[in-house]
């Protein structure tokens, strides 16, 4: 296993995450208009 | 004929009428949603699918060369190197929409005998590039920045958590009265260094709390999840002394217990091994009887001690202290009330005679119980009493050494000068040999003082330490098989300051 392939492999779940979080906040965002 | 060429006027103003506004509408919608929608794949293939075409970061933080061998946390660098990784990989979908757009508009006008056609399409279409593109950027400008705040929320978090971490893990220690010292360099541990627990690996971590390798646990560079503290279970790794020019194995788990060191001093021949030897084979005696549980800490004090019941029982001499400097025998000792770690120093009496050799008995300053042991028969106000019969009979095992004056103030100015508070420490002071100069009926000290002449002795011993008591020892076996009850007493006085409370009741 290579360094790289290492580092995939122990950020995978946290990008994932990270993007998840990002895709919400981004509703949460265009939603706030429609809150408020 | 003219009045049809103004009908097919009026209609071509008609058609541009509806095409340039359709164009220019179709295009700034398309760049519009286009551009975030760009942006946001480009985010999810750094992020989430990572496909193979995906192209290298153009940045990537690599971690300090003289750091541990670990990949870096996710917030601690790698999670800005993404952010930028999807500017960029969004920006090249982006710029292939604009080519895409580019190509329609200059088509538009190279449509041979179709151009008058196309052409307000071509206009539309660049307007709407321009205006659509300008909005596009604007909301892709509000993604970057919400997922840069998505990950600056994180990056902190994870910060806070790693100080709480450490925190909470240091005030562990603390309320457990945690101090680590190595037994070999005799400095206090700060925290262990770790080996890879991974059987194929040997890379050594140096300092394995939360911080930029990870906060709860980190990765080793070959890829082994290793835990970040003690709190979380890091004492089951292999533990070795992080202090550079020492790195010795330190096999006790350190860390999960608080330690006790107690060094042993006195004059050449005062018996302090044999003292050593009694009190391992006492709690030997109490571990076979299930009233505790002693285990060798590391192998090399297997090795040296597991010999001590057995010459304690055959009543053989100990051989002589080596002069270098001593390691550390470290006992682990498990009671009902939790668990121990003694870390016994017995270093040779030459190295109480000057200053330069006790200098380097670092770990003095690191033990607030000291034992004094002191030969009574070296003691020549007290041999000059002895019958000549009993002079003869004990001479071969008189100790020869000077003076235990000499020893107890060298190593006494040598505690003091290392910044040891000798008004919180405490001193035991052994008479050993009590097996052969008879049991006393009475005071030890008002013996000490009257019999052996070592009142000096006795009132220094009282004004420079919080408390001190005087013993005497027999460190021989009975017919029983059971040590002399005199090292038990001395060992409940000595661990009872220390919380622990060993058999037999409270001295």
């Amino acid at each position: 296993m290579t360094t790289n392939s290492i580092e995939e492999a122990s950020y995978r779940r946290t990008r994932r995450f990270v993007y998840a979080a990002t895709l919400v906040a981004i509703v949460f965002v265009l939603a706030l208009p429609l809150l408020l | 004929m003219w009045v049809v060429y103004i009908f097919l006027f009026i209609i071509y103003l008609g058609y541009l009428g509806i095409a340039l506004p359709a164009a220019t509408a179709a295009g700034g919608v398309v760049y519009a949603i286009g551009l975030p929608i760009a942006y946001l794949r480009g985010l999810g293939r750094v992020l989430a699918t990572r496909p193979r075409d995906l192209p290298a970061p153009p940045r990537w933080p690599q971690p300090p060369a003289d750091g541990d061998p670990a990949l870096l946390q996710y917030f601690y660098g790698p999670a800005r190197a993404d952010a930028e990784h999807a500017v960029r990989v969004a920006y090249r979908s982006c710029q292939e929409l604009w080519e895409m757009g580019g190509d329609l508009i200059s088509d538009s006008f190279e449509a041979d005998d179709a151009t008058w056609f196309t052409w307000p399409l071509g206009v539309g279409g660049a307007i709407g590039l321009a205006v659509g593109s300008l909005a596009g950027g604007l909301i892709v400008g509000v993604l970057a920045v919400i997922h840069l705040l998505v990950v600056a929320i994180f990056a902190i978090l994870v910060r806070v958590l790693g100080t709480a971490l450490r925190v909470v893990d240091t005030a562990m220690l603390r309320v457990k009265n945690v101090k680590m010292v190595c037994p070999h360099c005799y400095e206090r541990v700060p925290y262990p260094a770790y080996d890879c627990p991974s059987a194929t690996c040997d890379k050594r971590h140096r300092d394995v709390r939360p911080g930029k390798y990870g906060i709860v646990r980190r990765r080793c560079q070959c890829g082994t999840p290793m835990n970040t503290l003690l709190l979380l279970g890091s004492s089951k790794m292999p533990a070795f002394c992080p202090h550079r020019g020492c790195e010795h194995s330190l096999e006790h788990r350190p860390g999960e217990a608080p330690e006790i060191v107690l060094p042993f001093f006195g004059a050449t021949g005062a018996g302090k091994t044999r003292l050593l030897y009694s009190m391992v084979t006492q709690l030997q005696a109490w571990t076979d009887k299930g009233q505790l549980k002693a285990e060798f800490g590391d192998s090399s004090t297997a090795r040296e001690l597991d010999v001590a019941g057995t010459l304690m029982r055959s009543g053989a001499s100990t051989i002589g202290t080596s002069i270098e400097l001593p390691r550390a025998s470290v006992i682990r000792l498990s009671l009902k009330k939790g668990t121990r770690i003694l870390q016994l120093y017995d270093a040779a009496g030459e190295r109480f005679y000057d200053t330069d050799r006790t200098e380097e008995l670092r770990y003095l300053n690191k033990a607030r119980t000291f034992i004094l042991v002191i030969d009574p028969l070296s003691v020549e106000a007290f041999w000059l009493q002895l019958p000549a019969g009993i002079q003869e009979e004990l001479r071969p095992v008189r100790s020869a050494a000077p003076s235990p004056d000499l020893a107890y103030q060298q190593t006494h100015q040598q505690i003091e000068a290392m910044g040891v508070p000798l008004k919180k420490a405490r001193l035991a002071i052994v008479f050993s040999r009590s097996d052969l100069i008879g049991t006393l009926d009475g005071d030890v000290t008002e013996w000490a003082r009257t019999e052996l002449g070592l009142g000096n002795l006795i009132r220094s011993t009282m004004q420079n330490f919080r408390e001190v008591r005087y013993f005497r020892t027999a460190a021989i076996m009975e017919s029983d098989g059971s040590v002399d009850s005199s090292i038990a007493e001395l060992m409940r006085w000595v661990m009872a300051r220390e919380g622990v409370q060993l058999p037999g009741g409270t001295p």
